[in-house]
């Protein structure tokens, strides 16, 4: 047998089985760790720009920023030298890269998601499509769940302690997200509403290729 | 240090103290894939990331695989256990592995570049008659390490690549069948479902090393046993 053109075959194969809706994953991933070292970032320069002007630096992130790039020492504040203060300024530069780089991501994974999964974006928002398509680790496993699977994806660890120790069963998982949810009286109810849509959803643009 | 030949056919031992490594002679000399520690010309097989390697700790009788033999291996994953067999089956052995995750399939592809005894198969092992033409020979042994629901069935779906007489390593993952009942029921049903087909000849829990995890050695026989 020929073994080279079975490899290239699998790597054809590997080719195939790999779809967009892998992008839609990874660019979640990455926006994640975005958004994580923001909230990281702009904490740690919050408590070094405190040093220097405490009243300043109990507002909001933004304004910070915005008075960093003309640093005025006030009351209580420590003296700083023109080092100490270009250093601060330049974390914020790279914060506010950050945050510019966040905008434009997510600006991507709309129009992403927009073009791979339209019926899925409309059923759930953009982030709630994101994460649902990163536990089904495709849109194909995710148009083959049923309703109630996509219910409780993302509360396995309450499951399983349903199904081990007979406790009560989780009402939702990660759809918990979605505001008609969160908004929702009687919440196991509005959950399985939406799990329903949504996995209509995801079969309607899984299969539209398909004729 | 001193390498010692074992039961196993190309596996030594290495004693040094207190702790016994498992070891095999690389067939790519100055090469490894999985960042693995090696002594001299040897490749150190952890009994932490392969169900063989543990089996092995635990004193099985036999692994059965022998230089020039043909494997069949369903869940190949990353090609850990896999480059290993391919040491001991060296260039004139042949191993299918069979996986079914595109992403792991990746780097199976670039261990098979550098490996001639290895050939991958982007295949769901649930649907063997998808790669049966792509399995020319009858193997000798055929390796199962799939934590599916039904991979009893899925074993004995594949039965028909094994000639007679040849050997069965089935890595069973109790918590992947029923995460309710107690792993040892569950090895039960297991062996109910097998020992029709085939024959036990060892099975062999992997405890200190992976949990609720039992790696059964089945023979083929020529006629399937009666009840």
């Amino acid at each position: 047998m020929n073994r080279e053109k079975e490899i290239a075959k699998t790597k054809q194969d590997i080719e195939k089985a790999i779809t967009r809706d892998n992008l839609i994953i990874q660019t979640t991933h990455s926006l994640n760790e975005i958004t994580k070292s923001i909230n990281k970032l702009s904490m740690n320069l919050k408590e070094r720009y405190f040093l220097y002007a405490p009243y300043t630096a109990k507002e909001g992130i933004d304004k910070i920023l915005e008075a960093i790039s003309h640093p005025k020492k006030e009351s209580m504040g420590i003296s700083m030298t023109k080092e100490d203060l270009s250093s601060i300024k330049q974390l914020a530069d790279t914060l506010k890269k950050l945050q510019d780089l966040q905008n434009k991501q997510e600006y991507y994974l709309e129009s992403l998601t927009k073009e791979i999964c339209p019926e899925l974006q409309k059923a759930a928002t953009t982030s709630l499509c994101a994460s649902l398509l990163d536990y089904a680790s495709s849109l194909k496993n995710l148009a083959k769940m049923p309703s109630s699977r996509i219910q409780i994806l993302g509360a396995e660890k309450a499951l399983f302690r349903h199904l081990k120790e007979g406790a009560n069963p989780p009402k939702f998982g990660i759809i918990f997200s979605h505001s008609e949810i969160s908004k929702a009286q009687n919440k196991g109810k509005a959950a399985r509403q939406l799990a329903s849509k949504i996995s209509i959803a995801a079969k309607k643009d899984y299969f539209k290729n398909e004729n | 240090m001193k390498t010692e030949t074992s039961k196993y056919s190309g596996i030594y031992f290495l004693h040094k103290k207190n702790n016994k490594y498992i070891l095999t002679k690389n067939l790519t000399p100055g090469k490894t894939f999985f960042s693995e520690k090696t002594i001299g010309s040897y490749r150190v097989f952890n009994p932490l990331h392969s169900k063989l390697a543990a089996a092995i700790m635990q004193d099985i009788k036999d692994t059965y695989i022998k230089k020039n033999d043909k494997i069949l291996y369903l869940g190949a994953a990353h090609g850990y256990t896999i480059s290993f067999i391919s040491d001991i089956i060296q260039e004139k052995g042949l191993i299918y592995a069979v996986e079914f995750a595109p992403s792991v399939a990746k780097e199976l592809i670039f261990l098979s570049e550098q490996r001639s005894n290895i050939l991958p198969i982007l295949a769901d092992a649930n649907q063997p008659e998808k790669y049966k033409n792509r399995i020319s020979k009858e193997v000798n042994v055929l390796y199962q390490d799939i934590s599916q629901k039904n991979q009893a069935e899925i074993l004995l779906k594949n039965l028909i690549f094994l000639k007679n007489g040849g050997y069965v390593l089935f890595s069973a993952k109790a918590r992947s069948i029923d995460t309710t009942k107690e792993p040892s029921k569950v090895f039960k049903e297991i062996v109910l479902a097998i020992s029709r087909e085939l024959e036990i000849l060892e099975s062999v829990r992997l405890e200190p090393f992976e949990r609720d995890h039992c790696l059964f050695i089945c023979k083929k026989v020529a006629k399937p046993l009666k009840k």
